[in-house]
């Protein structure tokens, strides 16, 4: 007879039929297939990829500069293009009315109303300000553009008169930028440390984990406001993005320390290390050609998922005016204008920098999770 | 008309899981029956689709996995002509009732089988009292009486531990407790013993021997162990890729495998006696991805005695070979002898005799 | 389980008092202290007799003392309650704390009930009904709640709330009920004004709660036992509620410190913005003035708090979990 305890062959063992079977397809073509099922997370990317190129053609989208200002029409409200004129008629092409400023005899106070003799065509792809792309290609063609005295303000203007749209793509710059380079910062920290103190452990990973302890025991929000306090005020507008990126990366490096620590201490154990060191496999080796290959995609979704607090935490500090200073602007710094809820009231479109934000956050918000499903595509 | 002598008889049964992929047929067209009270195996490797069978006699299938053809007809309850399970919705309140109380299933994971939060105690009673109008603290009193038929020490203290405070043998004890309580007319094991080491894994399948006999229930045992199966059953079933290959006795399947899988499961055993220096047979090739089953009889392209042009084009059906002995292979049907180039059909082998 | 407490009291000591350190010297940090922003201030005011007392005002409020030495002494007094005094609004922190710790946690309370009562059931529906069409709004309304930043959503209510009421909502109270003895219509103003804020924060908090419930119970309802329970004939009402549901809610439980920080968090700007009356508020002008007993003391506070609604969902959890408990 056949003795007890025999089982077959490990060559017949196969796959289980619940789990999702893979013989077929590469894991990576895998992973893109469960992206691309994820709509939330396309749409969420096709948003940023816009957002970013608006950011790059900054210059060429809005009509006017960064610090272009429009004396006579300061806090004004959107002037916009329109299609039908006084009379009625129809016009394909848009056009706007230029505004006359005049004392209001019956108030004396500036009104400022429309000359309906003249229009003025919106010109498309049209010379106007002078401005440049990436810092090194110079132009003055923009997207569209109306000759003076005629003015085009799609979103209205601030205080000083600047043109809210224009400068929202300006804001763009700063505000998409900081979160990347915050997450690169907090990715740096986070994977050395988390490695390390996973791998080795020990006293360094002690004192680590006794850090981050520290760190994360404060809510986000206060420990920015305290942190963001301590950048000299001197300080030039560059050195301040850096000075709000480093803030934000400082608290954030922590969370993403543990996570990396938490999957380097799981990959120890398992058997394709424990294989490699018995094969007498360097540290280096191990972590750069057994560790870091197995983290990195959750390490990246990782840091996608933490990008949208950054840009949270740029707006929140430059909205109470600690974070971006001019010359620079931001969509915090924008909505800092708003902050006041008299002045907000009388000019409610300045909160629309505030719709940039949220579609930013959300799209990153949905890309990240679509991401998180890819990098494991054997889950359920 | 005296009680029909089988309990459960499952015929062409397919349950098919509908993914992103494509469709899985992890079930497609399995036939068997379990007499009262006696044992049917079920043999194959893991992804052949017996879990996917037992989990379809309780209806357990849940989406994108659904049964599409087939029926399971059980006959444990005094209806005429028995009812057929595949017909009775999964959600409805009278499968819930069938579940537990006429059929019970034991699982192969014991150590996340159990509910973490709640004492085994309560575990057992829960499905005491699911089922049987009696009050919390007779059903307490069964949930210790069911400890104590598991051979548990100290049942009263057991039944007020948690799971994590057990052994994987003693919380399969709580599952086979579990399963046992409602007195089911079938068992469905599924791989219990797996997970378990061997001395562990004698003393269930010993203990599910006796209880068998004690309560007359039926048992379906699913299991890739041939030691197992030899041990529990009187019945087998092979299966492979979805499919019943061969059903016979216990004692016919041994001594006379008919179909080639089963030969080469045979032979990739060692046996005691046998030359040292041997190699020991594997079956050549892999087991196909079930998303794309060969076309014909889905074991040809790993078959010895492989026939060009009929197992490769057409489907083998499951037919009576000898008295009691059933086989899905050409090389039993008739007609086959004019195909001269192909090789006779190797004679029966006796295995592990020498 | 009193060894685990004891066990899990000691080892949070250490990180209690390095975020005292922490706290501390991160408000010390910048450059100047609170007199030289004191003088910034007055200068910027047309005030440009204050640095002439410049000197006077260090030694008056002790800022002339090393820092380690001041340390030492405000520590030593914090161990007893006493938690200094605010240089710029001229009393005890502890008075100023005490004024506003009422507003902070009705508000605080009410968000989180509120969050946690939506959040829960529409997570268990969500999972339970995957891939539904009202699982997907629901995912997809999730996404965007957690995308929307409290204190801008707490100007758009502000401007929302004019235009239906013509009034501005911003603190708890109209002026015309302050001093006043409590009344029905007070207690209606009061509501009104907690709305905006409230709503700001519940919004993210809600989608929060649900988007962790839901995945909590969908990884439980993938889980061996409840194949188990099915099998057995459990109801699957009873199966979802009584067994699934209670062990998705321990990472809810765990999170408990975070749900603190979360808090504490969304009425940062939110309060600033919508100038309430809460910590929150007095935390930003501190920080900003340097006033260091203030600002620092908030900031610990608010990082013991954390911390131990960490310890105490630990605590919880090991009540709650067999596993812990017996460990």
């Amino acid at each position: 007879m056949v003795a007890t305890g025999d089982t077959l062959p490990d060559s017949l063992v196969g796959p289980d039929f619940d789990a999702a079977e893979t013989a077929v397809i590469s894991v990576r073509r895998l992973m893109w297939l469960r992206f691309k099922r994820n709509r939330l997370a396309l749409i969420g990317s096709v948003v940023l990829v816009f957002m970013y190129l608006a950011a790059i053609f900054a210059g060429f989208i809005g009509p006017y500069g960064l610090r272009e200002t429009h004396e006579k029409f300061p806090a004004s409200p959107p002037l916009l293009p329109r299609f039908v004129d006084e009379e009625g008629n129809f016009s394909l092409r848009p056009f706007v009315y230029a505004m006359e400023s005049k004392v209001d005899p019956a108030t004396f106070k500036r009104v400022q109303t429309p000359n309906t003799e003249v229009k003025h065509y919106l010109h498309f792809f049209a010379r106007g300000t002078p401005y440049t792309i990436l810092g090194f290609i110079e132009t003055d063609i923009h997207l569209f553009h109306v000759y003076e005295p005629a003015k085009v303000f799609l979103l209205g203007t601030d205080k000083q008169g600047r043109d809210l749209f224009s400068r929202i793509f300006y804001g763009a710059q700063v505000s998409l930028t900081v979160g990347l380079v915050g997450v690169s910062l907090s990715l740096i920290f986070g994977t050395l440390i988390g490695i390390a103190g996973g791998y080795f452990g020990g006293l360094f990973d002690d004192v680590s984990q006794r850090i981050i302890e520290v760190l994360i025991s404060f809510p986000q929000i206060p420990l920015w406001l305290a942190l963001a306090a301590l950048i000299p005020p001197t300080w030039s507008s560059v050195q301040r993005f850096f000075a709000i990126s480093i803030v934000l990366s400082l608290v954030n490096w922590g969370g993403l320390s543990r996570q990396v620590r938490g999957m380097v201490y799981a990959l120890r154990e398992e058997d394709y290390v424990i294989a490699a060191r018995y094969a007498s496999a360097s540290d280096w080796r191990i972590i750069t050609r057994h560790l870091l290959p197995n983290t990195l995609s959750h390490i990246l979704v990782i840091a996608t998922i933490s990008i949208p607090a950054m840009i949270l935490g740029e707006t929140a500090l430059s909205f109470l005016g600690l974070g971006i200073q001019p010359p620079m602007t931001s969509w915090g710094l924008l909505l800092n204008q708003a902050q006041h809820t008299r002045v907000l009231i009388q000019q409610p479109w300045l909160l629309t920098p505030a719709l940039f934000v949220v579609a930013s956050i959300i799209s990153f918000n949905f890309l990240g999770d679509g991401l998180r499903d890819a990098a494991d595509p054997f889950a359920n | 008309m005296a009680a029909k002598s089988n309990i459960l008889e499952v015929s062409d049964l397919k349950t098919h899981f509908f993914t992103e992929q494509g469709v899985v047929p992890a079930v497609d067209g399995v036939s068997f029956q379990i007499k009262r009270g006696g044992t049917l195996g079920v043999l194959g490797e893991s992804g052949c689709g017996k879990s996917v069978t037992g989990f379809s006699i309780l209806r357990l299938v849940r989406p994108p996995g659904e049964i599409v053809a087939g029926q399971i007809r059980y006959y444990g309850r005094d209806t005429v002509n028995g009812d057929d399970l595949a017909q009775i919705d999964a959600t409805s309140e009278e499968m819930r009732q069938m579940r537990g109380s006429e059929i019970a299933m034991v699982f192969q994971e014991p150590m996340t089988s159990l509910d973490p939060l709640f004492t085994v105690g309560n575990q057992i009673m829960e499905a005491i009292l699911y089922h049987q109008d009696v009050s919390k603290a007779e059903a307490r009193k069964i949930a210790i009486e069911m400890l104590d038929k598991v051979r548990m020490p100290q049942p009263r203290e057991m039944i007020k531990k948690y799971p994590h405070q057990l052994s994987g043998g003693m919380r399969q004890r709580v599952m086979i407790a579990m399963a046992l309580s409602c007195r089911p007319k079938l068992l469905i094991a599924d791989e219990p013993t797996t997970a378990l080491d061997v001395t562990t894994e004698a003393q269930i399948l010993e203990l599910m021997r006796e209880l068998q006999e004690e309560l007359g229930m039926a048992i379906m045992f699913i299991t890739h162990d041939l030691g197992v199966i030899a041990e529990m059953a009187e019945e087998v079933a092979v299966m492979y890729l979805g499919k019943v290959v061969e059903q016979s006795d216990i004692e016919s399947l041994f001594t006379d495998p008919q179909h080639p899988y089963t030969k080469a499961l045979m032979q990739s055993i060692p046996k005691v006696g046998q030359k040292a220096d041997g190699r020991l047979e594997t079956i050549r090739g892999m087991v196909p991805s079930p998303r794309n089953i060969p076309t014909g009889c889905p074991f040809h392209p790993r078959c010895a005695s492989f026939l060009q042009g009929i197992c490769d084009t057409e489907l083998p059906q499951l037919k009576q070979s000898k008295p009691g002995h059933w086989v899905s292979c050409f090389l039993y049907e008739d007609g086959n002898a004019g195909h001269s180039s192909t090789p006779p059909p190797a004679p029966p082998q006796s295995i592990g005799e020498g | 389980m009193a060894r685990y407490i004891l066990r899990r009291v000691i080892a949070v000591l250490p990180t209690l008092f390095l975020i005292t350190i922490f706290g501390f010297l991160v408000m010390e940090a910048p450059a100047g202290d609170y007199v030289t922003s004191y003088i910034i201030r007055q200068y910027g005011h047309g005030n440009t007799e204050a640095a002439r007392i410049e000197d006077e005002m260090r030694s008056l409020l002790a800022l002339d003392r090393p820092v380690y030495e001041r340390f030492v002494t405000w520590i030593a007094r914090f161990a007893q309650g006493d938690f200094g005094d605010s240089f710029d609004l001229r009393d005890s922190v502890r008075n100023i704390l005490s004024d506003r710790i009422g507003p902070t946690l009705t508000i605080s309370l009410a968000t989180f009930v509120i969050s946690w009562s939506i959040g829960i059931p529409l997570g268990v529906y969500s999972a339970t009904h995957q891939y539904s069409k009202a699982d997907n709004f629901l995912t997809t309304v999730t996404f965007v709640g957690l995308g929307l930043p409290d204190f801008l959503l707490a100007l758009a209510f502000l401007i929302l709330g004019w235009q239906l009421t013509g009034e501005v909502l911003t603190g708890l109270q109209s002026p015309a009920f302050v001093n006043q003895p409590w009344s029905l219509a007070m207690l209606l103003d009061l509501l009104k004004h907690m709305l905006i804020p409230v709503l700001a924060v519940v919004i993210t908090g809600t989608a929060w709660v649900m988007r962790v419930m839901r995945g909590n119970l969908l990884d439980q309802l993938g889980r061996n036992y409840i194949v188990t329970l099915r099998a057995k004939g459990v109801p699957e009402r009873v199966i979802i509620w009584k067994h699934a549901v209670k062990n998705s809610l321990h990472p809810l439980i765990a999170a408990l410190g975070q749900t603190l920080a979360w808090l504490i968090n969304g009425f940062t700007i939110t309060s600033i913005v919508l100038e309430l009356p809460t910590i929150q508020t007095v935390y930003l002008n501190a920080t900003l003035q340097q006033d260091v007993y203030l600002a620092g003391t908030i900031l610990i506070l608010i990082g013991f708090l954390v911390l131990i609604g960490t310890l105490l969902a630990d605590i919880m959890l090991a009540w709650m979990d067999p596993r812990i408990r017996y460990e």
